[in-house]
């Protein structure tokens, strides 16, 4: 996993709870890198679901809510530092359909030994768009907030369902229908 | 935030900062050797540029790169050499360059992205405005915004006018062999003229003595008729008697028509020789015609008769029905004299106590004659089988045989008449060759 998604949750521990937390959730877990985190690094996902559960207990949060929530504020945290692969996109449905066949081509050209999740989009009717997420990382949660943010983002009001959800979180296919 | 806290996170950004320092070494790293490969890619590229560029610049056939409007994107140095003109060269259309109704045929095929599979021919057009053979191949090839069509033409003037001296030298070589083989049969055919000539003069010496002994009796009938009056008529009578047992006259009755038919069969005898001699050694007209393949035989049997009478009966079994072919008279009976006089030779070499025989049958079927001569010869070795259509080769003795004569009979029959040509043959028992015509050229 590439380190901008630890570097940024550390980042949100550090604004949401507080430096404190954040130093003894990396404590907590007993990391191999200790917590030491570049952007441009790649890491385990596994420190990650430590983290977070590290995270879940310090603050007796559900690591679905916790997760979720970092979604959304990583979706803010790339679209500070990526502005140009998001504002080319008009609209949230053209933008989460360009990120398999745009954005995730533009990272494996930087980074081609990247694991990045497989993206499926499909509209069965105009303001309905099922959005189909397949990872090794358990990360269904991240998904939905990054698809909330992203809502936010481009100042629509959706509404997201699951239609198939996995135990594991390794899969899911959210219906996201735009509200009038 | 406490000092504890600081000194914690001073710690792992130190190590982070490690992490970047060792990645940015390992990045840089990976990009000097990619820049390294990017340049040697780049050297091969512009070095194989150069090779494709030295080729298409040298290569003596014109080349273009049209687009889909029919305009010339790209022309080698060659194209304005053949063309003869600037028309040829990038910005200019490429149908004007080609004659009539072939300018359709590449515009057609520039809008359209053909391809051809195999070279195809078109006439190009020089700045006078004169037509030039062309052959031409044309490639497809997809890019971003359509297609382009890639066009090598090549000039067929040289080869063409190699190539009608080759059929003109071949022609000469065909009539030489058949004259060579008419010299060959020189002496027969004298022969063969001279046996009729002999006794038609014999005749002809027959009839001047006939002539004077019948002036003589005719003579002493004047006299005779003149003294009708005269008293010593059994005197006149018996000198008429005379006369006649003089002129022999009953002889020359009995004589005198077979004289004259055996003068006018000798004469027919040298006129048809003389006539197949002249059919056999004409040169004939090279564009094909209605042949009398039966004809053909009896006018070749004619000529060689001399050639085969000696060791071989010569025996034809020709179909009355069979339907005229078409070719050139020449050529078959070219085909003809070489089949009898190789027959001839096979026969003659087997030395056998009778007489040979040579069997000419023809027949027919739907789409074709079929033609077959058999030899009671000495048949062909087994290891010359394969050779012995080559220009050249021939197992007879010298000065017997140019080498020239079944290659020219192949030649003939496959090339010429698109027939086919196959021999049977047996050492010690014969050789038959079995000859196929189509009845409609091809």
């Amino acid at each position: 996993m590439k380190g901008i998604v630890f570097t940024e949750f550390l980042s949100m521990v550090d604004e949401v709870f507080s430096p404190l937390v954040t130093e003894e959730i990396i404590l907590a877990c007993d990391l191999k890198t200790g917590g030491a985190y570049t952007s441009v690094g790649t890491y385990d996902y596994k420190e990650l679901i430590a983290l977070v559960v590290a995270l879940s207990k310090r603050t007796e949060t559900p690591v679905p809510q916790l997760v979720k929530a970092f979604g959304e504020y990583l979706f803010f945290a790339l679209e500070k530092n990526f502005p140009e692969h998001i504002d080319t996109n008009q609209d949230i449905f053209s933008f989460l359909e360009s990120i398999e066949d745009y954005i995730h081509i533009e990272v494996k050209k930087l980074y081609p030994d990247a694991q990045l999740p497989t993206i499926a989009c499909e509209q069965p009717q105009d303001g309905t768009l099922l959005f189909d997420y397949k990872s090794r990382c358990p990360f269904a949660d991240l998904a939905e907030g990054l698809i909330t943010a992203c809502a936010e983002h481009f100042k629509i009001a959706v509404s997201i369902t699951r239609e198939k959800v996995c135990e594991t979180g390794t899969s899911a296919t959210f219906m996201i229908q735009k509200m009038a | 935030m406490d000092i504890q806290i600081l000194e914690s996170r001073i710690a792992r950004e130190k190590a982070a900062r490690i992490q970047a320092e060792s990645l940015l070494e390992q990045k840089s790293y990976e990009l000097y050797q990619t820049n390294k490969e990017l340049s040697q890619t780049a050297y091969n590229l512009q070095e194989q540029s150069q090779q494709i560029e030295t080729i298409l610049e040298h290569t003596i056939a014109a080349i273009f790169m049209v687009d889909q409007h029919g305009i010339i994107i790209r022309a080698n140095e060659h194209s304005r050499k053949l063309f003869g003109t600037e028309g040829a060269t990038t910005g200019h259309p490429l149908a004007p360059l080609f004659e009539g109704d072939h300018r359709a045929t590449v515009e057609y095929l520039t809008q359209k992205g053909g391809e051809s599979d195999e070279l195809f021919d078109l006439h190009g057009l020089k700045t006078d405005g004169t037509p030039f053979p062309i052959e031409a191949a044309v490639s497809k090839i997809e890019v971003a915004d359509g297609f382009k069509t890639v066009w090598i033409c090549r000039d067929l003037s040289s080869r063409m006018k190699a190539e009608k001296r080759r059929r003109k030298l071949e022609q000469e070589l065909s009539q030489a062999q058949k004259m060579e083989a008419l010299g060959t049969l020189a002496s027969g055919i004298a022969h063969e003229i001279n046996t009729p000539i002999q006794f038609v003069r014999d005749n002809i010496h027959f009839l001047q003595d006939s002539f004077e002994d019948l002036e003589s009796l005719i003579s002493e009938y004047r006299k005779a008729i003149n003294s009708l009056e005269a008293p010593n008529k059994a005197e006149i009578l018996e000198k008429l008697k005379d006369a006649e047992e003089d002129a022999d006259l009953q002889f020359l009755q009995e004589e005198l028509p077979s004289c004259g038919e055996q003068s006018l069969e000798g004469m027919e005898r040298i006129g048809t020789i003389v006539s197949a001699i002249k059919e056999f050694s004409h040169p004939g007209q090279s564009a094909t015609a209605d042949i009398d393949l039966n004809k053909a035989i009896e006018t070749t049997a004619t000529v060689t008769h001399n050639q085969w009478k000696y060791v071989a009966d010569l025996n034809l079994d020709l179909d009355p029905n069979l339907p005229h072919i078409k070719g050139n008279a020449g050529d078959i009976n070219q085909v003809m004299l070489n089949l009898i006089v190789n027959a001839a030779h096979a026969i003659e070499e087997q030395k056998q106590s009778s007489s040979g025989a040579i069997n000419i049958s023809t027949r027919s079927s739907a789409s074709a004659v079929h033609l077959e001569i058999t030899d009671t010869g000495c048949g062909i070795p087994e290891k010359y089988l394969e050779r012995i259509y080559d220009p050249f080769f021939t197992t007879k003795e010298v000065g017997k045989g140019t080498g020239q004569g079944l290659a020219i009979t192949y030649k003939i029959i496959t090339q010429r008449m698109g027939g086919s040509i196959e021999v049977e043959t047996e050492a010690g028992i014969g050789t038959c060759f079995k000859i196929t015509l189509p009845l409609h050229a091809q």
